[in-house]
């Protein structure tokens, strides 16, 4: 059964965070000179789809601890896309304004990620102790 | 010194005057035929039954058809600049940032992939979309995005899977229900047939001549029943459980055969030939059990002449067609589909003994073997039943 959380998956605050984020990381890496360093931006982007694929897949588990999990693992890669913009940043492919943007609605979504893990994690305990033992 | 350029006469001036004439028709009827070819192309597009999109690096939208409008519901004008991503459902968005990603990735290359676009009414449409990168194309520098609607095709296709789904779970129940009904009814039956056969030993002679008639009826009818529910339970067998398949030798598979009907054969003073057969990856009890229903009635519905049957094979594409050949009675055209239907008899039973479950046996293993099975044969000149089996 899916959490209540998920019902209108379209509207869900993590999700629709999430995807404005991806949309930036390809409007950015849709740029000269970023867009002709094929391998690094298919890396990123590659990193994206995945990234949302965690957080579509966790929205769809039965079991409210592998949601977590699954929140967790898209966590790690928003980590590391967020890493990446490091180096973006030294090659000169985004500005130091940009990456102050992208660097902070990463830190955002990573922080909706968290309320969503501990939503799903309370969840969980609140259901444990309602069950008879 | 300056040199006067002199003024041109009157005749050459006339001459330039058509030459402009000229140019300005051509110009006119160029400029014509060009709207025309604007035309012919825009209603091309208009009319598409597909929705095409030119979409930035991005994923930002460019340029889309006017054919979006009917198919899904959104003006082009209100979907320019609008990024791509916004209008696919949620749960497909990592599969199409995928196709989008691979199609950049390889220019020219085409990719394609289903999922579902979210409507302007908030409805979804199911579509294919089939991404083309032209980024290095000067004149379009852009991946071009075509979008096919198929939520009538995949709703087709949802509805006869959901309908081939149910006929497969009430065919395994059926069979279910075949094999224990069969399996069940052995042993009571097992019990009448000992009784009245105990019957008939004990008292015959003893009553009257009726009643030896009449027990003779009753152990006849048991017997005929035991053989029914054991073809039943051996037909119901066939469609259980895993099917283990192996290499084997269908030249071995007939040797055994004709042993298993060795007496059969000698008593109809058969003659059984066959050409070299291949080894074929199949379950090794069931084929045996196909063959042995196909030569042993080969060797039953003989007229005349001592039975004469030719097994064979033959490649045919990615299968082998085995065939098994005699020299019988034959079958009337209007018999082929009913021969290997369950229970469905040509002749009498004192005509030719037989429950009539042999060929539906053979056709449910060629099935299951994911083959065909088949008869080709004329009243008086004999049968070949063939069937196919994957070479691999």
């Amino acid at each position: 059964m899916t959490l209540a959380l998920f019902e209108d998956f379209g509207q869900f605050k993590t999700w629709l965070a999430a995807r404005q984020w991806v949309a930036e990381i390809y409007r950015v890496t849709g740029q000269k000179p970023f867009f002709q360093d094929a391998a690094f931006r298919n890396q990123l982007r590659d990193l994206c789809s995945q990234m949302l694929a965690k957080v579509v897949e966790g929205a769809q588990q039965a079991d409210p601890k592998d949601t977590a999990q699954f929140f967790l693992k898209a966590k790690d890669l928003l980590m590391e896309i967020r890493t990446k913009l490091y180096s973006a940043t030294d090659l000169k492919y985004v500005t130091e304004m940009t990456f102050n943007q992208m660097f902070a609605s990463a830190t955002e979504v990573g922080h909706l990620f968290d309320d969503t893990i501990q939503y799903v994690r309370r969840s969980t305990e609140n259901k444990d102790q309602d069950s008879p033992r | 010194m300056t040199a006067e350029t002199p003024a041109p006469s009157s005749d050459e001036i006339s001459v330039l005057n058509t030459l402009l004439d000229q140019t300005q028709t051509e110009l006119s009827l160029a400029r014509q035929e060009l709207l025309r070819s604007d035309e012919y192309f825009h209603s091309l597009i208009q009319n598409s039954l597909d929705v095409i999109f030119v979409l930035e690096p991005d994923g930002c939208v460019r340029y889309t058809s006017p054919s979006a409008e009917r198919i899904l519901g959104y003006q082009p004008q209100r979907l320019a600049k609008r990024c791509i991503f916004e209008f696919i459902d949620p749960y497909d968005l990592p599969k199409m940032l995928q196709a989008f990603n691979r199609s950049v990735c390889h220019p020219q290359a085409i990719e394609s992939e289903t999922f579902h676009f979210l409507k302007q009414d908030g409805t979804r449409r199911f579509v294919e979309a089939i991404f083309n990168s032209l980024l290095e194309n000067p004149a379009m520098e852009g991946v071009v995005l075509n979008i096919h609607d198929i939520t009538d095709l995949n709703q087709a296709q949802n509805a006869l899977k959901s309908a081939a789904d149910e006929l497969a779970r009430s065919n395994q129940e059926l069979e279910q229900f075949a094999y224990a009904a069969s399996h069940d009814l052995q042993e009571p039956l097992r019990k009448v047939a000992s009784y009245t056969q105990l019957l008939g030993d004990t008292y015959k002679g003893k009553l009257d001549g009726e009643a030896d008639k009449f027990i003779g009826y009753v152990v006849d009818g048991v017997v005929r029943m035991q053989a029914l529910i054991k073809d039943l339970l051996l037909y119901s067998r066939v469609g259980r459980g895993e099917m283990t398949k192996e290499p084997i030798s269908m030249d071995a598979v007939v040797s055994q055969v004709l042993s298993t009907l060795e007496i059969r054969i000698r008593e109809t003073q058969a003659v059984v030939t066959k050409d070299p057969l291949p080894t074929v990856p199949v379950n090794r009890s069931q084929i045996e059990q196909l063959m042995q229903n196909l030569i042993g009635n080969a060797v039953k519905y003989h007229g005349e002449a001592a039975p004469r049957i030719h097994v064979s094979a033959q490649r045919r594409g990615t299968h082998w067609v085995f065939s098994v050949r005699d020299n019988g009675i034959g079958i009337d055209p209007q018999h082929y589909d009913r021969v290997f239907v369950i229970f469905q008899r040509l002749h009498t039973r004192t005509q030719y003994e037989g429950t009539g479950i042999g060929l539906a046996i053979c056709k449910k293993i060629v099935e299951r073997h994911g083959g065909k099975i088949w008869v080709e044969s004329k009243p008086g000149e004999g049968s070949t039943f063939l069937f196919t089996v994957p070479a691999s």
